[in-house]
């Protein structure tokens, strides 16, 4: 069987919906205000979890008052500073999808997404490549973490580095079979 | 008192309801999230309404918008890790549709990546590959090509179905 055999199959198939009704339909148009309900929801739930973080680092600075090591304040600070200009980048990218002209070609939509996709996933990259650079330099300059026992320098730093090695593999795997998707739909 | 712009571009909608839930049914696996491509495509054809000359047809026009929102709104769903399990997919087919072949066509579709998804519902609407052109801003022969290459993978996806 191939794909025109089934011409007739896809005209004759139903999609039931709840808005067929052409008054409903034309209320519907009427009261729309707004969009993009979804993706803001999902960026102010990343941002509250964020959030929660930090005020859970704060409760645990109360709680903890003396006894907490400087270290943690300096990563704690520098992960702070380093999600901001990426999540500056993410919001950005938000809100550009939402006023994308929509009207226009996929083709010409697609190269301007591609752009700027890529990008954000540099800005992903390189946050993630600086801020371990920074952590890895406040922790050697850091008296309470060089004091630790070796054991534990030695698996933090293994980690940092293991997440260094990964950041760029991992963007491949996640993000960048869409690229090729696209990539290859706009090769001629 | 209805707006007679806004009922204007209801009746225009109206006569392509067919196609856009079948785009929506193509891209969305869910009936809620269906619904929601369907409010998002409404919602961003209605944005755009008031700047549309007439210069390509109504349908062509809404094709775009409607497959520009099906593509991008997805990417926000797998951007967030949204995942659909394929059996789910089959079972809501096998559900929705009481003909087999028809069950098996959407089963084909779902195999194809985004894109391949888009000239296939432009295709299967028995659009001439100068209207699909329009629709992707491919060139016309760059249409023929893809469509070749989209029909034997169907073909191979068919017969792995046993069909």
């Amino acid at each position: 069987m191939e794909l025109d055999d089934l011409k007739e199959k896809w005209k004759t198939a139903t999609v039931q919906s709840s808005v067929d009704i052409k008054d409903v339909l034309t209320k519907k148009v009427s009261s729309i205000k707004q969009s993009g309900r979804s993706i803001r929801r999902v960026f102010y739930i990343e941002m509250a979890f964020v959030a929660v973080a930090y005020l859970g680092f704060i409760w645990l600075v109360l709680a903890m008052g003396d006894s907490m090591f400087s270290y943690m304040y300096k990563l704690v600070a520098a992960t702070g500073i380093a999600t901001v200009p990426v999540s500056w980048r993410m919001y950005k990218s938000q809100r550009w999808i939402n006023s994308m002209d929509y009207t226009i070609d996929m083709r010409s939509n697609m190269v301007a997404f591609l752009s700027y996709y890529k990008t954000t996933l540099r800005w992903y990259q390189w946050s993630t490549y600086i801020i371990i650079l920074v952590i890895l330099v406040l922790f050697f300059t850091d008296g309470d973490f060089i004091a630790l026992p070796y054991k534990v320098k030695v698996t933090a730093v293994v980690y940092l580095v293991a997440v260094f090695l990964l950041t760029e593999p991992y963007i491949r795997m996640v993000y960048g079979k869409r690229i090729a998707v696209f990539e290859n739909f706009l090769k001629e | 008192m209805t707006d007679p712009l806004a009922k204007q571009f209801s009746e225009q909608v109206y006569n392509h309801l067919g196609i856009l839930h079948k785009i929506c049914r193509t891209y969305k696996k869910d009936p809620d999230d269906r619904n929601d491509l369907f409010q998002e495509i409404v919602y961003n054809a209605w944005k755009s309404y008031p700047r549309f000359e007439g210069r390509s047809k109504f349908s062509t026009w809404l094709y775009r918008v409607a497959l520009n929102t099906a593509l991008y709104q997805n990417r926000k769903d797998r951007f967030f890790g949204k995942t659909i399990d394929v059996e789910l997919i089959q079972h809501n087919v096998a559900a929705e549709v009481k003909d087999d072949n028809t069950a098996l066509l959407w089963m084909a579709i779902n195999k194809l990546d985004e894109l391949e998804k888009s000239i296939v519902v432009l295709y299967l609407e028995e659009l001439p590959y100068k209207e699909i052109s329009e629709i992707t801003g491919l060139t016309e022969n760059h249409v023929a090509v893809k469509l070749t290459r989209i029909k034997s993978k169907m073909k191979k996806i068919l017969e792995d179905y046993g069909a």
